[in-house]
């Protein structure tokens, strides 16, 4: 069953209509068999689908540990562990040097896992914190399995999970314009993904790159044209995801059981900071929340930088995309992926903190809403994250080859 | 009984650099241009110190989260205070 499939779709139709129409003990068992049968449909091996489920059953019992000793330690021992679990399943490089000969390890499930692994650490940072208060462990292994959003997100909260499943809070409001705006969406959705996405793939720069014996070449005629099959490739991916997040928030939302909003219009961001907001908005939220406040709190309380506050944010910026690059992929591409992201947001931080200690706030706001500066700073940010995303794209190999090609073709 | 509130609009007044800043307990990221997660690493470090108490990663994450107020910063003060009494 491949991403929003047919049996995708037949299985999200079926469970929109089950459970609007029930509650309870039915609506959680049934919920529950749809998402292990879809996550068999994927793993299509015991080992795999084990994997999976146990490191969901680890993750519940290391919250029910940390919310009974909410100790800090604790917390980080089991945060540790997790992380370890995840380095291991995902199959970074460094495991192999540990571990060279296991060939167990190729049929352990990666599948949905990187959003899995930032579900369950959610979790039990939470429940150390004591923001969730009960955790039972069927919402949370539905939580956790949740069909709709199992292999690409968004990143639901659980306690956001839990209040729509038992109806503190609605998904949708009961009327027949909300659910028909939930329809539309899930259409459009599908426009996106399977029209619009496929129209462009052809044309964008994961599809005009060939590596054979002879190198790495790209399918071009012009430096403009490169340029182009790069843009292409941000467009690219945003009708991709998006439409697959509109389908997934479509769907969710008929079931009672809405999303969190992934995509805002990001070819308007204005800086990198804004660009994270508006693209992948769970992905940065939850970085947010697990990796750059712990980050710069440490560091702030920490008496080795208490004479050097300003590198701080810098500090857990570099951090924070540093775990960005590594989690989206195992490649080295991936890391510089992350790094560059990093490099840019300290970039406007500087640029921030200098012009408003020179201006003052008021006048840099003021400087910034300006109708030009506000063109280029949009002008700027689209140049600058569509070339990031070259590392997104291409190997760490490819890299050196695509510049060579964009700067000695003719435009 | 301490006065959370106009203690907290102490701390924003002094982190956001703005003597005339009002906030109330319906004030939420939405109504302030600069309130970005940076400035929030500002505000949590002055409310710890303000307050002489430790904010725990989650309750970071939940003070953070969509339609929260600077009421849900002062009920959580409230209750950390009442429990270190």
């Amino acid at each position: 069953m491949s991403l929003l499939s047919a049996k995708f779709l037949a299985l999200a139709f079926l469970s929109a209509i089950v459970l609007s129409a029930s509650r309870g003990r039915i609506a959680t068992l049934f919920f529950l068999g749809v998402n292990v049968v879809f996550a068999w449909s994927y793993l299509q091996d015991p080992v795999g689908l084990g994997s999976t489920l146990g490191l969901c059953v680890a993750g519940f019992f290391f919250a029910r540990w940390t919310a009974r000793l909410r100790s800090a330690r604790a917390t980080a021992c089991a945060v540790s562990t997790l992380v370890i679990a995840f380095v291991v399943l995902r199959g970074y490089d460094i495991v192999r040097v540990f571990l060279p000969d296991v060939e167990l390890l190729d049929r352990l499930s990666t599948v949905g896992l990187s959003f899995l692994f930032f579900k369950i650490v959610h979790v039990v940072v939470d429940s150390a914190g004591g923001t969730i208060e009960s955790l039972r462990f069927h919402s949370y292994l539905n939580y956790c399995l949740n069909f709709t959003t199992f292999l690409m997100g968004p990143i639901q909260r659980y306690q956001d999970f839990t209040d729509q499943w038992e109806r503190k809070q609605r998904a949708l409001a009961p009327t027949f314009e909300a659910h028909l705006g939930a329809v539309n969406r899930v259409l459009r959705g599908l426009v996106k993904k399977f029209v619009l996405a496929e129209a462009l793939a052809p044309y964008a720069l994961h599809s005009r790159v060939a590596s054979g014996p002879d190198g790495v070449a790209f399918d071009v005629g012009s430096s403009g044209e490169l340029v182009v099959a790069t843009y292409l490739f941000y467009f690219f991916l945003y009708f991709d995801f998006s439409g697959y997040c509109d389908v997934v928030i479509g769907f969710g939302s008929l079931m009672g059981i809405k999303p969190p909003e992934n995509f805002r219009t990001p070819f308007l961001s204005r800086n990198v900071s804004d660009y994270w907001k508006r693209v992948h908005g769970s992905l940065t939220s939850w970085l947010t929340d697990y990796v750059f406040n712990p980050l710069s709190m440490a560091a702030m309380r920490s008496r080795l930088l208490a004479s050097r506050r300003t590198l701080v944010i810098p500090i857990a910026l570099m951090g924070t995309m540093f775990v960005s690059g590594v989690w989206h992929g195992t490649s080295l591409a991936f890391l510089c992926f992350g790094l560059i992201h990093g490099v840019m947001l300290i970039a406007h931080h500087v640029y921030r903190e200098f012009l408003s200690a020179r201006m003052g706030r008021k006048r840099f706001a003021a400087f910034s809403s300006q109708p030009l500066v506000h063109a280029c700073a949009v002008l700027v940010t689209f140049q600058v994250t569509s070339f990031a995303y070259v590392f997104f794209v291409l190997e760490i190999e490819e890299i050196g080859p695509f510049v060579t090609t964009l700067l000695s073709l003719g435009s | 009984m301490r006065d959370v509130l106009n203690e907290v609009q102490a701390v924003f007044r002094d982190v956001f650099g703005d003597d005339e800043l009002v906030i109330g307990r319906a004030t939420s990221a939405d109504d302030l241009d600069d309130w970005n997660s940076i400035a929030n690493i500002g505000l949590f470090v002055a409310i710890e110190r303000a307050f002489g108490v430790k904010l725990a990663t989650a309750e970071m994450a939940q003070l953070t989260r969509e339609r929260q107020t600077v009421g849900d910063l002062v009920d959580l003060l409230e209750r950390k205070l009442a429990a270190s009494g």
